[in-house]
């Protein structure tokens, strides 16, 4: 029994990161645009479809790594222009706009990859003991990737002039274009960049999850819930709150039900919006 | 060096500007006056780009403004001190200070920006936010001066400032303009409208109804009195 618990929980933290990393561009989109991207799951599991092309055509899972983002960047800045731009400044449109967009993303990967769940054999098929049980390398390995690309996602918010441009255009967009700032190119960028972490997310959780069409719907709640109760555009409360809830939900299922979990975790979503509507990790002076 | 004609602005159905004529010289100081709510903020705004103006034309030293993105307006040279500061309250001092430029400023630059303003030296690492009304005032101004502007637009830049740091404000003001930086000023602050510019516009109900010289209104304590509302001190 203890051993379930701790690899459970373990698992839950590995799960935990990858949500953390696709929650991330969830709440640049939202925070930049005020887009509410109901699609970005599905972004998430295009990911993981795209992982499994990858090693269809190459033969090698690892490329998927390098290519997977990139095209993530350039289907997300087809999207930006193609989808949300029209809908510019109106959130309640953004929501329709996007679940269209998450239709056709479903129903375009079952029409070309097909409705029946896929797996992806463990591209290191090594473990190692940890506490006496034997763990999965890969996952130590996901975890690895999923906290090196949020901490380069961060250096880059913060070390870089588009950064800096970036989050000046959420604090306050007139401004930034009145002191030249392209926000347009913004605007773009951010929605590339948003899709790209949750595509590098399908490409690190395709080895261990199943690679179908309905993926997405599972992994968006996750998502939104850690966007919100680490608080709406903050960042790191994001990511705290997406590891947290995974690792808890990993807990609870070692001795109950997912669905049991996921009660646990929107029981605790609905407190935090009923106390501290602003996130538990907001800073109370704004 | 900026002229609008005819400037016509719409907030929806409400129509704010209704051909706004105004014209400010190569390096002259204009203030633009009126009462609260008659467009001189809108004006602004629109000769930034940032209210799409509805009819009419914005000419900046040659090029149409309402014809260009508005992102590409202030490398032209025109620089924007917008009302309320807005500093970015959680990016540095010195991010906010470099936010125009597409590349690290050079020492020299820097240095000279922090010359004219010691302060933002000293606090170059805090969050914007935390810097005083007065301290966020001219981090505004200098994050215009650093991209070398031709002219600042100033919306109200001693509002809610402190009295001391008001005279501090009309020295730096006063200084950017001497260096030839053009400027046109929207100010409540009549006396120090009158002090810093020779020329002033005042706007009633999204036109303006008078122009003159400050020695005019000066001289003519009705015309501030009927259309800003102002008895003005002639000591």
């Amino acid at each position: 029994m203890s051993d379930l618990v701790i690899i459970l929980a373990m698992n839950g933290l590995v799960w935990g990161l990858i949500i953390a990393l696709i929650a991330l561009g969830l709440s640049i989109i939202f925070g930049l645009l005020d887009i509410i991207n109901v699609a970005h799951g599905d972004f998430f599991m295009v990911g993981t479809v795209f992982a499994w092309t990858v090693i269809l055509i190459t033969g090698n899972f690892w490329l998927a790594f390098l290519i997977v983002p990139l095209i993530g960047m350039l289907l997300g800045s087809l999207v930006e222009r193609a989808v949300i731009r029209p809908v510019e400044n109106s959130a309640a449109l953004s929501i329709v706009a996007t679940f269209g967009l998450s239709l056709i993303l479903q129903e375009a990967v079952r029409a070309t990859f097909g409705a029946t769940p896929k797996r992806i054999l463990d591209p290191i098929g090594v473990t190692v003991p940890i506490l006496g049980l034997d763990y999965q390398v890969y996952r130590l390995f996901a975890a690895a990737i999923a906290i090196a690309a949020i901490v380069a996602f961060f250096l880059f918010l913060h070390r870089t002039k588009f950064g800096t441009w970036m989050r000046a255009t959420r604090q306050d967009r007139d401004t930034a274009i009145a002191m030249g700032v392209p926000s347009n190119r913004i605007f773009v960028v951010t929605f590339g960049l948003g899709t790209a972490l949750a595509m590098l997310g399908g490409v690190v959780a395709a080895p261990i999850t199943t690679v179908e069409f309905r993926l997405g719907l599972d992994v968006l709640p996750l998502c939104f819930m850690a966007v919100i109760i680490g608080g709406l555009g903050n960042l790191p409360g994001t990511a705290t709150a997406a590891v947290l809830l995974a690792f808890v939900e990993g807990i609870i299922t070692s001795f109950a039900e997912p669905t049991t979990a996921r009660i646990f975790s929107l029981i605790f979503m609905s407190g935090v919006l009923l106390l501290r509507p602003q996130g538990i990790f907001a800073r109370s002076t704004r | 060096m900026l002229k609008l004609e005819g400037l016509h602005t719409h907030y929806g159905k409400s129509h704010v500007l209704q051909g706004v004529d105004l014209e400010v010289r190569d390096g002259e100081a204009v203030a633009l006056l009126g009462r609260n709510g008659v467009g001189k903020t809108t004006t602004l705004r629109s000769i930034m780009g940032l209210t799409k103006p509805s009819g009419g034309a914005v000419t900046f030293a040659g090029t149409r403004l309402d014809r260009i993105q508005p992102h590409l307006i202030a490398g032209l040279g025109l620089g924007y001190v917008p009302q309320g500061r807005r500093i970015f309250p959680n990016l540095s001092v010195l991010e906010n200070l470099c936010i125009g430029l597409a590349r690290p400023p050079g020492k020299a630059a820097l240095d000279d920006i922090y010359s004219q303003f010691p302060i933002l030296k000293e606090r170059a690492g805090q969050a914007g936010g935390t810097l005083s009304g007065g301290e966020q005032q001219m981090l505004a101004i200098a994050r215009c001066l650093i991209m070398k502007p031709k002219m600042l637009l100033l919306d109200e830049p001693t509002e809610g400032i402190m009295p001391k740091m008001v005279t501090t404000l009309k020295h730096k003001i006063r200084a950017v303009n001497e260096a030839g930086i053009s400027i046109l000023l929207v100010e409540q602050n009549f006396v120090m409208a009158l002090a810093l510019c020779p020329r002033i516009y005042i706007m009633e109900k999204g036109v303006i109804c008078y122009q003159g010289t400050a020695q005019e209104l000066h001289d003519n304590p009705d015309i501030a009195h009927r259309f800003l509302g102002v008895a003005v001190d002639n000591r």
